[in-house]
């Protein structure tokens, strides 16, 4: 049962509050007292795993009201022990800092201006580019007269973040694409 | 000539509880007791070396290979004529320092020389059922917390031994909230300096073993959502971790918060965060206590 801080109070100095200390003739009264003005703030240390290489280190985020307050290698992780690469390090500034971008910015061809545009709009820009390079540069037969189906003028280069399922249908796509050039920044 | 270890230790020690005393939220009358307690250990751990008999390391080594603690594996009382001349010896302390009820000042002069109530009194305080103390009390004619208190300040420094021969051992394979010599809860923890992992301690014992920092060492629970902690916002060195599940709560000190070069005295800091006790009491929180259908402890 939770004692109410009406309770506490109540109980100070007997057996509850000062334990049996107070019995024993001792007064605790500045302890309480004390303890009464001390401010406490009510943190969440949650697990997770460092969402850049494959590594996977793991990682402890301190949380204040679901706000990032800290982040730290986590100690009991048998892979990095609580160690963390530069990049892991920082990743507080992943979740805090305000220089992150939260929107989709464009630049188009030419120009010096960066654009908010929507992510519907982005997405089927990129798809839209993709087909065009693909129609444009799709090569169906080598220099030899071999059937090869291939496009050489996009590469895939993703991605730490994606877990091994994500990676199998990723590259997936990329074949279906006829995409050749694929690799794995976690390899890099 | 270099100063004795032992001499340095005690001066630190003498210097920490005298600007203990000056320190606001400090009851004088608890520091000095807490300090008289201290020296009390001191000088007992210095009489004899081995003034208990200590367990063969088979016996250790047997215990832990099946999870169990120390104290579940071997009887660990030490021989009568040791232990009734240590309980003299503390009688003199806290008759000095604090204000025993005349009752248990009378029980206690007799227990010092009767045969086998001291044995009795330390083997209720270790029994599973917390029943045996509370009937030990209710027939000695005395109150069970100062009897529980009292007891476990008499078993200290022999579990201090105890807890150095198991402190040689290799616990790193020792993943229970328990103490691993006695069983008992953990009364503090301290986040390691270079690493920020968390280790136990006992204080019954003064035995430390590593011990997820995600995860309550009283109910097991390692759901990240009913864990916290409540960080001290004047002191930036001590937090409470807190479980949500059992309502327990754990004085901890992060050592990465000190200056460099300086670790935590872990029995010193149990005695300065006193006022840690009030601020988890005052947000709802209590004492934790292990499973005693499944621990052997003195709590």
């Amino acid at each position: 049962m939770k004692l109410t801080r009406r309770e506490f109070l109540l109980t100070t100095g007997a057996a509850a509050a000062g334990g049996v200390f107070a019995k024993l003739g001792l007064d605790l009264g500045p302890s309480v007292a004390f303890a009464e003005a001390l401010k406490t703030r009510y943190s969440v240390e949650s697990t997770t795993i460092c969402p850049y290489c494959g590594v996977g280190c793991g990682l402890i985020v301190s949380t204040v009201n679901r706000n990032v307050i800290n982040v730290e290698g986590d100690p009991d992780h048998p892979i990095n022990e609580g160690a963390l690469c530069c990049k892991g390090q920082s990743l507080y500034q992943v979740a805090t800092s305000d220089r992150r971008l939260s929107k989709v910015l464009y630049r188009a061809p030419g120009s010096a201006e960066w654009e908010e545009v929507s992510w519907e709009w982005a997405i089927q820009r990129i798809a839209q580019r993709m087909k065009e390079t693909r129609d444009t540069h799709f090569v169906p037969k080598d220099d030899k007269g071999r059937v090869v189906n291939r496009v050489d003028a996009i590469a895939a280069l993703g991605g730490a973040a994606l877990d091994n399922e994500e990676c199998y249908l990723y590259s997936k796509f990329a074949r279906a694409l006829g995409m050749v050039y694929i690799e794995h920044q976690a390899r890099i | 000539m270099p100063e004795n270890p032992t001499d340095q230790a005690s001066r630190e020690a003498a210097s920490f509880f005298q600007s203990l005393a000056e320190r606001e939220g400090m009851a004088p009358s608890f520091v000095r007791l807490q300090e008289a307690l201290f020296q009390f250990r001191r000088d007992e751990l210095k009489r004899d070396a081995t003034p208990i008999d200590s367990p063969a390391p088979a016996v250790i080594e047997e215990a832990f290979g099946h999870g169990r603690c120390l104290a579940q594996q071997v009887r660990l009382i030490p021989p009568p004529k040791i232990l009734h001349e240590t309980f003299q010896r503390l009688l003199a302390v806290l008759f000095a320092h604090c204000e025993l009820p005349s009752s248990f000042r009378k029980w206690a002069q007799g227990a010092a020389s009767a045969d086998g109530l001291l044995e009795n009194w330390l083997e209720a305080m270790s029994s599973k059922d917390q029943h045996v103390l509370a009937a030990f009390a209710e027939k000695s004619g005395q109150d069970e917390e100062i009897l529980r208190w009292v007891g476990r300040e008499l078993a200290r420094p022999f579990y201090y031994q105890y807890g150095r021969i198991i402190s040689m051992k290799d616990l790193s394979a020792w993943h229970h909230g328990a103490c691993p010599c006695c069983g008992g809860a953990a009364r503090m923890a301290r986040l390691e300096k270079e690493t920020g992992r968390r280790h136990l301690w006992c204080d019954l014992c003064d035995v430390q073993w590593s011990f997820s920092r995600v995860q309550c060492p009283f109910c097991g629970n390692d759901d990240t959502e009913q864990l916290g902690n409540l960080d001290v916002e004047e002191q930036s060195r001590y937090r409470i971790a807190v479980c949500q599940q059992c309502e327990g709560y754990l004085r901890t000190i992060d050592e990465r918060q000190l200056p460099e070069g300086i670790f935590a005295n872990m029995p010193l800091e149990d005695v300065a965060t006193l006022p840690l006790d009030f601020v988890a009491r005052r947000e709802g929180y209590r004492q934790g206590l292990l499973d005693r259908e499944k621990e052997n402890h003195l709590s």
